[in-house]
């Protein structure tokens, strides 16, 4: 039996990334610790506080995981290992998106946290606390997806600017377009409207489709140096 | 199986400035190949070609048996690769890499990584970045030589290297012969380390294969004569002279098919033979690329 | 503590001969090494090899017997330890004029004519000389194919190749390398215009020069 040079390639990554993933794990850490403190001045600053870390995470894993490997030359140790470009690729995805799943579950956990269990917030405000979630993890997506298709730190930034510019504008478009996701607000049940769930399902669909786009495209690729 | 480690027929690869034209190859299983260009030449593209890190546009690649690249994942498992623009990962220890290599390839010897480590003067506790130039182009090779692969390809491997470290580099080299059916390509600058070790002697200039041949056949072949030309004497043009430089009464004469009646023929003609001088594989590589760019001139 | 000194088995790579070499003593392993060569200085690579230690590498140049002395901890008190001695037979130089397949065939004569290579000696395979020289195998290759042509070795299918068994072989070897001489000789006296007369009397000369050297007393 073959050892699954794809998961080793993870934990190398894993491994490589061991400070950026312990400090993102320490930033969502005192974010969590300031919103259980009491008052609402402190949940806020730790609400805005850990929606900055992730979007700064978003930006920066995919920079550090896959740029690097081109910018510090060890691409050709890495390809001269019984791999494809295909399966590096995916290495490469699922180790980068492992390590900002720990930033962005731990934000909806505790977002799910203050809602439910410490009610700072009526619970008619989980669809759409959900739906505002999924933007970073979309944009990562995105950013991710560039990189690793494009392997240059130019279009990685550019990547990480169109989508950080892009997050109010989507937010404001969808709050304006879709008055189930205000309406339910102050209610103390979460109201699932059809719009709620079509939005939920087209960003499922949309990580979906930048994941495939980028696995296509990566297997497509005929330089790798 | 294959009788041959490496086969390469009709490869092409485009680039902007640089065109690789119809490369054709074939490595034989259980010998040493050296390829030799000038910069620029074609060698770095054509090894990763090989690799399967470059995709020709056109031609058949095939590295111990498998199609490249389709079958490229089957083949790297047998193939051990460094190039000299190839770095390991600077915050790690050399430890670090032999175990992350360990955990993928069941050929690792342990032992012989050991014996390579106190051989080399490396230390295994020590982080990539700590390591000067020499040493890390030694630690990339450690990496590749403790796996006992069945094909080694290197791209410069002893390029920046002390003529110590040269000498160890090369003695692992054709330590691999001592077992049969492993195979290595290695590219150079440095004539002398390809004059020595390889069975086979590929030069290639400005994309283009000029020779794939025999090394000791080769060297055989190249032969320098030096003349005295009497006052009125024509040198005649012989077959298998590709040069002849005459200034005054002495002229060097350089054959690339050398036969035993050559200097006879040139004593006929009214010259005198003061010499007839075997070619270090640099000369007959310079001699080589200078007619071969004339030939494409004209 | 006390050791039972073992049976030490000294590989010497190339010769593939085993003798014990070694005596296992209470403060170490004193390892002797004798150089099976003339007055050839010879790289020598003494590898310690036993199991839980380290190899143990040195290097020297050897010009005659010479002991080695490895401390207690490097060594391990079991019959099975096994110590490689891998002596380097020939050295080949590069900036020698001459191409290398010559180099190792003049050696390899040398050796025989004066006696370390016995008469049906086994000699290396080709592959494992190329390996101890560092050279490419397609010119050990052909400086054996050159020597058997010549009938200095001899290849057994299946069996290796040895020294030939004609017991003349040092003196045909003598005889050759003389004829090669004179060659030369006559070759650079014609080119100087030399009469083959003039060339006697020169020769002549020489001789009772060389005998009347070795009448002096030392």
């Amino acid at each position: 039996m073959k050892p699954n040079v794809v998961l080793r390639l993870i934990l190398k990554d894993w491994r490589l990334q061991r400070r950026v993933i312990i400090l993102s794990i320490a930033a969502g850490a005192i974010a969590l610790a300031t919103l259980l403190m009491r008052g609402q001045t402190p949940v806020v600053i730790g609400a805005v506080f850990f929606f900055i870390s992730i979007i700064f995470c978003a930006c920066l894993l995919p920079i550090t995981n896959i740029v690097n490997e081109r910018k510090k030359q060890t691409l050709p140790f890495l390809m001269s290992l019984p791999i494809s470009s295909s399966r590096y690729g995916a290495a490469k995805l699922l180790s980068t998106f492992g390590m900002f799943l720990v930033p962005w579950l731990t934000l909806v956990v505790a977002a799910l946290y203050m809602i439910v269990g410490r009610h700072i917030l009526p619970n008619g405000t989980i669809p759409t606390m959900l739906i505002l979630a999924n933007l970073p993890f979309i944009g990562f997506c995105l950013i991710t997806g560039t990189t690793l298709v494009a392997e240059s730190e130019g279009w990685a930034n550019a990547a990480v600017a169109v989508v950080n510019s892009s997050y109010w504008l989507v937010w404001y478009l969808l709050v304006s377009h879709v008055p189930s996701l205000t309406r339910n607000w102050a209610g103390p049940v979460a109201v699932w409207s059809p719009e709620v769930v079509r939005i939920l399902v087209v960003q499922f669909a949309i990580v979906l489709l930048i994941l495939a786009l980028t696995l296509y495209a990566q297997s497509r690729k005929r330089n790798f140096i | 199986m294959n009788d041959y480690a490496i086969e390469l027929s009709g490869v092409c690869k485009s680039y902007r400035f640089f065109d690789l034209q119809n490369i054709a190859l074939r490595l034989n299983c259980g010998t040493i190949m050296g390829l030799i260009g000038p910069n620029g030449a074609g060698k770095s593209t054509t090894i990763r070609i090989l690799m399967g890190l470059v995709y020709p546009d056109r031609g058949e690649v095939r590295v111990l048996g498998h199609c490249i690249p389709d079958a490229q994942v089957a083949a790297k498992w047998d193939i051990g690769f460094a190039s000299d623009d190839m770095r390991l990962y600077d915050s790690m220890t050399l430890g670090w890499h032999i175990n992350f290599l360990k955990s993928i390839y069941s050929s690792w010897d342990d032992a012989y990584a050991h014996l390579l480590l106190k051989r080399f003067g490396l230390n295994a506790e020590q982080k990539i970045k700590g390591l000067s130039h020499g040493q890390r182009v030694k630690a990339a090779l450690l990496l590749v030589f403790a796996r006992r692969p069945k094909l080694l390809m290197l791209d410069e491997p002893t390029t920046g290297l002390d003529p110590v470290a040269r000498h160890e580099i090369l003695r692992e080299l054709t330590s691999v012969m001592a077992e049969e059916g492993r195979s290595v390509l290695f590219s150079s600058q440095n004539t002398q380390d390809i004059e020595q070790i390889s069975d086979q002697i590929t030069f290639i200039d400005r994309g283009r294969i000029i020779d794939s041949v025999d090394k000791e056949l080769y060297l055989d072949r190249w032969r320098r004569l030096r003349l005295e030309v009497p006052d009125g004497i024509q040198l005649p043009t012989l077959p298998g002279v590709i040069g002849i430089r005459q200034t005054g009464r002495l002229a060097v004469a350089i054959a690339n098919a050398f036969e035993p009646h050559l200097p006879n023929a040139y004593e006929n003609s009214g010259a005198r033979v003061h010499a007839v001088e075997n070619m270090t594989l640099e000369e007959i590589f310079v001699a080589n690329v200078e007619h071969s760019r004339e030939e494409v001139k004209a | 503590m006390a050791h039972q000194a073992p049976e030490v088995s000294v590989r010497l790579g190339i010769l593939a001969a085993i003798s014990p070499l070694g005596q296992l003593r209470g403060d170490g392993l004193d390892l002797r090494v004798e150089p099976v060569v003339g007055d050839h200085p010879v790289d020598v690579s003494v590898v310690l090899r036993a199991r839980s230690i380290d190899p143990v590498l040195l290097t020297q140049s050897l010009h005659s017997p010479r002991s080695f002395q490895f401390p207690q901890k490097k060594c391990l008190t079991s019959d099975s330890t096994v110590y490689t001695v891998h002596i380097q037979m020939f050295v080949i130089s590069q900036t020698d004029k001459r191409p290398m397949y010559l180099q190792i065939m003049e050696q390899m004569k040398q050796r025989i004519a004066v006696g370390d290579w016995a008469a049906g000696q086994a000699i290396p395979s080709i592959r494992q000389l190329a390996v101890d020289i560092g050279v490419s195998v397609i010119t050990v290759k052909r400086a054996y194919l050159e020597l058997e042509r010549e009938g200095v070795i001899v290849t057994r299918q299946g069996k290796g190749c040895f020294v030939a068994l004609d017991s003349n072989v040092g003196a045909r070897i003598r005889e050759q390398e003389l004829a090669q001489h004179l060659e030369q000789a006559v070759r650079s006296a014609a080119m100087m215009g030399l009469s083959p007369k003039n060339l006697e009397r020169r020769i002549r000369a020489i001789y009772e020069r060389v005998a009347d050297a070795e009448k002096e007393p030392v």
